[in-house]
């Protein structure tokens, strides 16, 4: 079976390694091929083979002939992943693979991977944009989140609403679909501001419920990048992708098992203007070593009032600030659903 | 008799067109480091992909692993046709008669 086998990333067509045909040293017809080793990252891939095949045509000395095969036009596709996909990722979604091993692609530890996706999910044009409600719109009243129905909708080039919970629950699925076992973390505060117009902040909306403000972010859907900054002379135009929130709690994702405080935080809802250093950022919080967002900076930095980073901007938060409400995962469906506008 | 042969070549080339469009063959895919893997298109069983794979099929593997490559004969090919037997087997089936 002289054959030629080519693994080829996804998207762009370059190979990765071809086996060349063999020659004419035939195989039996019960023998494995062995392939070279699959990339030592997580990869989007496609794996073809051509070649020949030794047949019985029942006629002729010795009966025999030779067929050509190929399936370049069939390929496979190949998904790499760091580990075995996690709940509830288990059996991991082929259509949920196509974009977190594109996401991650070259990426092959658990800090580079998690950031990539965290960024795939928060840059995935058309994607996720932040509503004006707020309001969680994929999960449904039983607790299954709709993910069929929100790639679907990607795939025919259709933006979806997506607020915090639908945000993180989608990249902790595609976290877990490639072998990093991650949860949604439901964080809140009791060191909060009254009900608009007590809050003390023009133009707050929030006439409801005691809430906190933001820093400035940018929700997903739109670009991160310098508009810029007020402080920014050049070019003097506003920063206008970025503005300021009036949240009572937030979900953001943290890796399962991760304890209550000093836990890692990646949270793609929003881009974070300034790192915890005061530098530019202008990305989703993503903990990485070489940039940190350990929970306890992420939501306040430094724990003052009018503090300019992390996620709270005032009122002033107390060190035991924030509380982890809840920590889990959910369920994930593939029936089809329309939200609410 | 010039009836009957034109029908005999029409339903050969019918057979043919058939048998190109179906393979009798498949490429097995196997690897000590591959995870199932499910559509997300529907719910149930239906939406399983078949494991362990064949080339054609996707496949999940963990990043450094390797995978092994067969081939196997998906359906008897030995078609009666016209009373000859036509068709493709194994080498060692061939080897076998």
């Amino acid at each position: 079976m002289p054959l030629r086998v080519v693994l080829s990333r996804a998207g762009t067509g370059e190979v990765i390694w071809e086996h060349p045909y063999s020659g004419s040293n035939w195989l039996a017809p019960d023998a494995v091929y062995p392939l070279r080793a699959l990339p030592d990252h997580k990869e989007y891939a496609t794996l073809w083979s051509e070649g020949l095949l030794l047949v019985w045509t029942g006629f002729g000395f010795p009966p025999v002939g030779v067929m050509s095969y190929s399936t370049r036009n069939t390929p496979s596709e190949v998904f790499v992943v760091l580990d075995a996909p996690k709940a509830p990722m288990s059996p991991a979604w082929v259509s949920l693979l196509r974009y977190s091993c594109r996401w991650a692609a070259k990426q092959n530890n658990l800090c580079d991977a998690a950031r990539a996706v965290t960024f795939g999910v928060f840059y995935q044009r058309p994607g996720f944009f932040y509503p004006d409600d707020t309001a969680t719109r994929w999960v449904r009243e039983d607790g299954f989140y709709m993910l069929r129905a929100v790639i679907s909708r990607w795939e025919t080039g259709v933006w979806t609403r997506g607020n915090c919970v639908d945000v993180s629950f989608f990249t902790m699925f595609a976290l877990c679909a490639v072998g990093m076992d991650f949860s949604a973390r439901q964080l809140a505060t009791t060191s909060l501001l009254p009900p608009s117009p007590q809050c003390g902040r023009e133009n707050c909306t929030n006439r409801g419920h005691p809430h906190f403000h933001t820093n400035m972010l940018c929700p997903i859907g739109s670009d991160p990048t310098p508009g810029d900054d007020p402080r920014e002379p050049i070019p003097p135009y506003p920063d206008y992708t970025y503005r300021w929130y009036s949240w009572a709690w937030h979900q953001v994702c943290s890796i399962s098992g991760a304890d209550d405080t000093g836990a890692g935080i990646w949270d793609p809802t929003a881009a974070q203007k300034l790192d915890l250093f005061g530098s530019s950022y202008r990305n989703p919080a993503a903990d990485h070593p070489s940039c940190r967002w350990i929970q306890e900076g992420y939501w306040q930095t430094p724990r003052m009032p009018g503090a300019i980073l992390g996620l709270v901007n005032e009122p002033w938060q107390a060190d035991t600030e924030p509380v982890v409400v809840w920590i889990g995962k959910c369920a994930v469906s593939a029936e089809d659903h329309t939200p609410s506008e | 008799m010039k009836r009957l042969l034109t029908v005999t070549l029409l339903i050969a080339l019918a057979s043919n067109l058939c048998l190109a469009q179906q393979p009798a063959y498949e490429f097995p895919l196997s690897g000590s480091q591959m995870y199932r893997l499910r559509w997300g298109q529907q719910e149930g069983s239906a939406d399983l992909v078949p494991f362990p794979p064949v080339l054609g099929q996707p496949i999940c593997a963990q990043k450094g692993s390797t995978l092994q490559l067969g081939v196997r004969w998906t359906r008897n090919m030995d078609v009666f046709w016209g009373g000859c037997r036509y068709g493709w087997c194994s080498v060692a089936r061939a080897q076998g008669r």
